[in-house]
């Protein structure tokens, strides 16, 4: 790994990546900032404003008499119910667990773009999952693939060692490259989002039950949930360009995925919209997904991982060097 | 010591090489000679680990053949292979550190091949010999036991030529190593090598001694008329080796000998042969030239 370090010290390309990667990422978060300023009259929040928890105990009771009060025959009620009773959840909680109120910020709320430094972040974030597909695969066609394009894969694949140590070697760097470049977009992204707006340092998530996290843990869940993305997705791309090898063939294959898994699939199957993509983190509360989808999509990443690495590794031992 | 037996590949329908077993003895140059597909770079490609047998055994050192062995052996196979956008330099300090070499002997390699000047520049500077050189700098730093070299001579110039001859023949002598060479200078290899292989359509022809080719006087007499071969044999019938057509190979104890041989058929009126002493070259052409049938 040190050796092949020393290799892409001396290259343009890995400083080129990183400039471009952060360059991406400071505009994206411009353009959204402005994007946001417009949009932020549709902020709104189901919890109104209180000062105490006597305040917060009242307006539970408020809630119950509305609950109590909705037709059963009307058409919305279901809806208004299930809306309802959530915020009843809510201020049973914080009547129980208190919370002043400029502290908290309901999750779904985070999820639309709102005056809110976390949310913010977030949305910039979006954009990393197309920023390391893009870095993943000129990185693994110059670790892998060039090699067989200036024929130095014959000096390289000889040498006293196996060549599956050798591909993992390579792997380590390419993982630990990706990685680095995740946690600078994140920085970034963070760094924007908190010197744009005010924070609050908690967040109640709405679901079945109420739970409340602070903003520094949802962080480190976000942080978490693009580094694991961007590992199995970057991962994928790499043991592609091992099994495929040549060149050019390698371009055309890992162009053709990056469209499917970026584009094709979001815009034909909306429910696995977040196979491929940065899913943020607790998205299962929302409505767009469900705890058991996203255990799926991380089972099928995993797997699908797995069968390609023992195929790749299998396939590239067993074929000439020529 | 590398020992090959049986060893087969293909690729697809085309069979490369089969059923060739042979027996590299250290410290020699062995020079391996035959026509172009013959298969003499897959050979040189399976001693190297750059492609799996179909079947067969190779042993290096006593040891069957494995990722290990590729520190003992230096390859130079094909076409020149570096980075373009790194300098000679860096380059050869890349490729000896995964190879787990110090740079001790790069100076006095790049010195005895003359790179000094352009050691510096980027590999996509350089020229064909340039690049041929940097490959030899570039083996000879590994230091390794066996070297195979396939056309190692392509783009030198001849000064270039005559080095490389010399730190080979240096390498074996003083250092112990074994040279496993593929030219088509059947000339160069002459004066260089101690073991000639043929090989021919992927299967060994035979494999020869070049001390006894100096050493055993054969000489090659073809004659323009068939019908004298028969006059001839009265005369040679003793030192008759072969005969094949109109070509007759005879084995002299003395050299001296041939010039009263050469009267002697001029006495029995054969006036148009033509004599010549046993080379690589004629054995070149008798081996992977017509087909012989040496007795």
């Amino acid at each position: 790994m040190i050796n092949e370090f020393y290799k892409l010290k001396k290259s343009h390309i890995f400083y080129l990546m990183i400039f471009i990667s952060v360059i991406i990422m400071i505009l994206f978060s411009f353009y959204y900032y402005e994007k946001q300023v417009d949009i932020k009259i549709y902020w709104y929040t189901e919890i109104e404003q209180y000062n105490n928890k006597t305040e917060v105990i009242d307006l539970l009771d408020e809630v119950k008499k509305e609950i109590n009060s909705l037709n059963p025959m009307d058409i919305n009620y279901e809806l208004e119910y299930s809306n309802l009773n959530e915020v009843k959840k809510i201020y049973e909680y914080l009547s129980i667990n208190y919370v002043p109120y400029n502290d908290i910020i309901e999750y779904d709320v985070i999820q639309i773009f709102n005056n809110n430094n976390v949310a913010y972040a977030n949305t910039i974030l979006s954009i990393n999952s197309y920023i390391i597909f893009v870095i993943s695969i000129i990185f693994a066609l110059y670790l892998i693939n060039l090699d067989f394009l200036y024929g130095t894969h014959k000096k390289l694949y000889t040498r006293g060692e196996k060549r599956t140590t050798i591909i993992k070697n390579k792997y380590l760097l390419y993982l630990s490259v990706i990685v680095f470049i995740t946690l600078l977009l994140i920085a970034i992204g963070y760094a924007m989002g908190f010197s744009y707006h005010d924070s609050k340092p908690f967040i109640i998530f709405t679901g079945d039950n109420v739970s409340i996290l602070k903003t520094q843990n949802y962080m480190l869940l976000d942080i978490f949930s693009t580094i694991f993305n961007n590992i199995i997705v970057s991962s994928i791309i790499f043991y592609l360009a091992v099994l495929i090898r040549k060149f050019l063939s390698s371009i055309v294959i890992l162009i053709t995925f990056s469209t499917i898994a970026l584009f094709i699939i979001p815009m034909l199957l909306p429910e696995l919209e977040y196979l491929f993509l940065f899913m943020p983190p607790m998205n299962f509360y929302t409505e767009s997904s469900s705890l058991i989808n996203t255990c799926i999509f991380i089972i099928i990443k995993l797997i699908s991982l797995l069968c390609l690495i023992f195929i790749s590794l299998f396939t590239f031992n067993k074929r000439d060097l020529i | 010591m590398i020992n090959i037996s049986n060893v087969h590949k293909s690729y697809g329908k085309v069979k490369a090489i089969s059923e060739i077993s042979l027996t590299l003895e250290r410290n020699k140059i062995i020079g391996l000679v035959g026509n172009n597909g013959s298969g003499k770079t897959t050979l040189m490609k399976i001693l190297s680990g750059m492609i799996n047998l179909d079947y067969g055994e190779v042993f290096i050192n006593g040891e069957r053949l494995n990722y290990k062995h590729n520190l003992l052996i230096a390859n130079l196979i094909e076409e020149p292979c570096f980075y373009p956008g790194l300098t000679g330099k860096e380059n050869l300090c890349y490729f000896l550190k995964i190879n787990d070499r110090e740079n001790l002997n790069l100076s006095k390699y790049v010195d005895l091949f003359n790179m000094n000047e352009h050691i510096n520049n980027k590999y996509r500077t350089y020229s064909q010999g340039m690049k041929q050189r940097l490959r030899l700098i570039y083996i000879l730093s590994r230091d390794t036991e066996y070297l195979l070299l396939d056309e190692p001579l392509i783009g030198l110039d001849h000064l270039a030529i005559q080095i490389l001859k010399k730190e080979l023949v240096k390498q074996v002598n003083e250092k112990n190593k074994t040279v496993f060479v593929v030219s088509h200078n059947i000339k160069d290899l002459e004066s260089i090598c101690d073991e000639i292989i043929f090989i021919k359509e992927g299967k060994l022809v035979n494999k020869i001694n070049m001390k006894d080719i100096k050493k055993r006087n054969r000489y090659e007499i073809s004659f323009f008329n068939e019908n004298d071969v028969e006059y001839a044999k009265q005369i040679l019938v003793e030192k008759i080796f072969s005969i094949n057509k109109n070509k007759v190979i005879i084995e002299l104890d003395d050299e001296t000998m041939i010039s009263s041989i050469i009267k002697s058929l001029v006495d029995l009126s054969i006036k148009e042969v033509k004599v010549v002493q046993d080379s690589l070259t004629t054995l070149y052409l008798r081996y992977l030239g017509d087909n012989t049938n040496d007795k």
